[in-house]
């Protein structure tokens, strides 16, 4: 498979403002995207989605690492502004020129140096495509926040990109507009075979809109996804690593249940640390050992997503995990809501995110 | 002053030597006073020149403050800001000691010449083309920036794209700076020496006149000088309108 982007210990740092350190935004190990994919990265807010997605668009340069594109080291060759012509983005903030819809459009042609009367002819093309032909001559100031949006993807999508970055592209529109652009994004997939990087809060726009899923939690990232997080100790006990939530939350497992680069992990007895339990291995079983990373809860709710599901269940401590299965899977095991379950961890299903003792690291 | 024939009170003499100077205004303009176009256009030229000048110097001064973060930074926008405040005189001096013979650039004879008194206003205004660029620009969302290089944009296109998203508070700036050369009279004064039919403005043909009691004169030139710095600010005001759709 052709490797369109690779990521190698690509390191992100910020100055924070009040004290004047430098913080870790973000480490990524590797990341590879094949090109023609569509990859989601999920993560909550802050987790560092919008600095990946800037770093790999070509914006900044990364502090430490390197960035491929088509196997090439950009910084390295200094080739950053061919990069950026060639990687679009769209920003979590939409910014208009002070001109009109059209003009906006015409925008990254004219950069380009391509003539007025074909960056029009383009742009108009585009700007039916996205069905905003009619305002191509209003004001930045006169659309609204639906409008704005379907503007800022038509500017990106004039340029015929190969590669297509969308930060949160549904963060601020109505469900009629977003169903439009994610319409506009399959479309435009399936028709240019384009890659596309989608950073997304919304586990629905994810699981329909992207061939893979990865998930960032404090600038790391973790493979399928991760909403069960947990801050807490972390210790091994007799060959096993026993996990002590802040609220009391007690998690006993294996090592083979922590991920293949965390199971030598060993943090000091109080050294507080963040975990993450992968939705996609947790296992809905009907026997197992409770002492040893089985737990059992009770179905809160259920949502569906084409042929997957996803469970909130409340574990008898009051504790909450998220539970991703097939629907065949859901329905074969006889589920509904308000049953109780057994969820056992499967291999690698725990993540160390990191640990909060800047001293410490492993 | 016109003398008042009736006993009128104060405020009614004084309308009538306002009407007076508003008729003779009206007067030197419609009879083509040669004198009063003669300082007009002198006055204008002056300011055009300067403006165009200092805006050239100061607009990419402002923006690359505005655009870069280096160590004093804090230091250069209070010095920029302070110097709005320089008085006219000690710009005036301070240009005349450089430029009379016994200066330092008294051999190049710009002292009492018209190119004399553009390089004073042109030290007078580049503080202020420049913070009102550096207010502009920084007050322009980082994020346009960041936009015009997600688009695809060089470092050079992106610098002017953040200039033409900025360009009211630019254009503000450039009208600022206009005003203040036109009204100025101390380096006019000082360094132009207000020489008749050489150096002679507006400003300084008014304080002549005043020094000379003929108020009517003087408030009539005043009333042109009014004139034309309402036209130029309606001109720059169209122009900042027919920017913005």
């Amino acid at each position: 498979m052709t490797h369109r982007y690779t990521l190698e210990n690509v390191v992100r740092r910020y100055r924070e403002a009040r004290t004047g350190r430098s913080v870790e935004a973000l480490r990524v190990r590797r990341l590879d995207v094949a090109a023609g994919e569509i990859l989601a990265v999920v993560g909550p807010n802050g987790s560092g989605k919008s600095s990946l997605l800037e770093t790999m668009a070509f914006l900044q340069r990364p502090d430490g690492g390197r960035i491929l594109l088509d196997g090439r080291d950009v910084w390295a060759e200094r080739k950053s502004l061919a990069a950026r012509r060639r990687c679009p983005i769209l920003l979590q903030k939409t910014v208009l020129f002070k001109t009109t819809v059209l003009r906006n459009v015409m925008y990254g042609l004219r950069m380009r140096g391509l003539g007025r009367a074909e960056a029009r002819r383009r742009a108009e093309a585009v700007l039916r495509l996205v069905r905003l032909d009619r305002l191509a001559q209003r004001g930045n100031r006169e659309l609204s926040g639906g409008e704005r949006q379907r503007v800022a993807l038509a500017r990106l999508l004039v340029l015929g990109p190969e590669i297509l970055l969308l930060d949160e592209p549904t963060a601020n529109v109505d469900r009629a507009n977003e169903q439009l652009i994610e319409q506009l994004i399959r479309q435009l997939h399936q028709r240019n075979g384009m890659t596309v990087i989608l950073a997304s809060h919304s586990f629905r726009q994810a699981t329909t809109l992207a061939d893979r899923i990865v998930t960032l939690v404090d600038g790391q990232l973790m493979p399928g996804t991760m909403d069960n997080l947990f801050t807490g100790t972390l210790c091994r006990e007799a060959g096993v690593f026993a996990f002590r939530d802040e609220s009391g939350l007690v998690l006993r497992f294996r090592p083979e249940a922590m991920a293949r680069e965390d199971r030598n992990a060993c943090p000091a007895p109080d050294t507080p640390v963040r975990i993450a339990v992968d939705t996609k291995h947790l296992l809905v079983v009907s026997d197992g050992n409770e002492r040893m990373g089985v737990f059992s809860g009770r179905i809160e709710s259920v949502r569906r997503h084409r042929d997957r599901c996803r469970l909130r269940v409340r574990l008898v401590e009051g504790h909450v995990l998220r539970v991703e299965m097939t629907l065949a899977d859901y329905k074969q095991l006889g589920l509904n809501l308000g049953t109780t379950v057994r969820l056992r961890l499967a291999d690698g299903a725990i993540h160390l995110v990191r640990t909060l003792n800047p001293d410490y690291s492993h | 002053m016109n003398e008042c024939r009736f006993p009128l009170s104060a405020l009614t003499c004084y309308m009538q030597t306002l009407f007076d100077a508003l008729r003779n205004a009206l007067h030197l303009v419609l009879t083509l006073d040669a004198d009063v176009f003669e300082y007009a256009g002198r006055s204008v030229l002056i300011a055009t020149v300067s403006t165009l000048i200092a805006g050239l110097i100061g607009i990419p001064l402002g923006m690359l403050v505005a655009e870069h973060e280096f160590p004093g930074k804090r230091a250069v926008v209070t010095l920029l800001n302070t110097l709005l405040a320089l008085p006219t005189v000690v710009v005036g001096l301070l240009v005349y000691t450089f430029l009379s013979r016994t200066g330092p650039l008294g051999t190049l004879q710009l002292l009492f010449t018209v190119p004399g008194i553009i390089i004073g206003e042109v030290l007078l205004v580049v503080p202020i083309v420049t913070a009102f660029t550096l207010s502009a620009v920084a007050r322009t969302d980082r994020d346009v920036r960041k936009t015009a290089l997600a688009l695809g944009a060089s470092p050079r296109q992106t610098l002017w794209t953040v200039l033409c998203e900025s360009r009211f508070g630019v254009l503000a700036a450039v009208i600022a700076a206009f005003g203040r050369v036109v009204s100025e009279v101390g380096v006019a004064t000082i360094v132009g020496g207000n020489i008749d039919h050489f150096t002679r403005t507006m400003t300084t043909a008014i304080v002549l006149n005043v020094d000379m009691g003929s108020f009517a004169l003087a408030l009539a030139l005043g009333i042109v000088l009014l004139a034309i710095s309402l036209s130029i600010n309606v001109l720059f005001q169209y122009l900042q309108g027919g920017g913005q759709p």
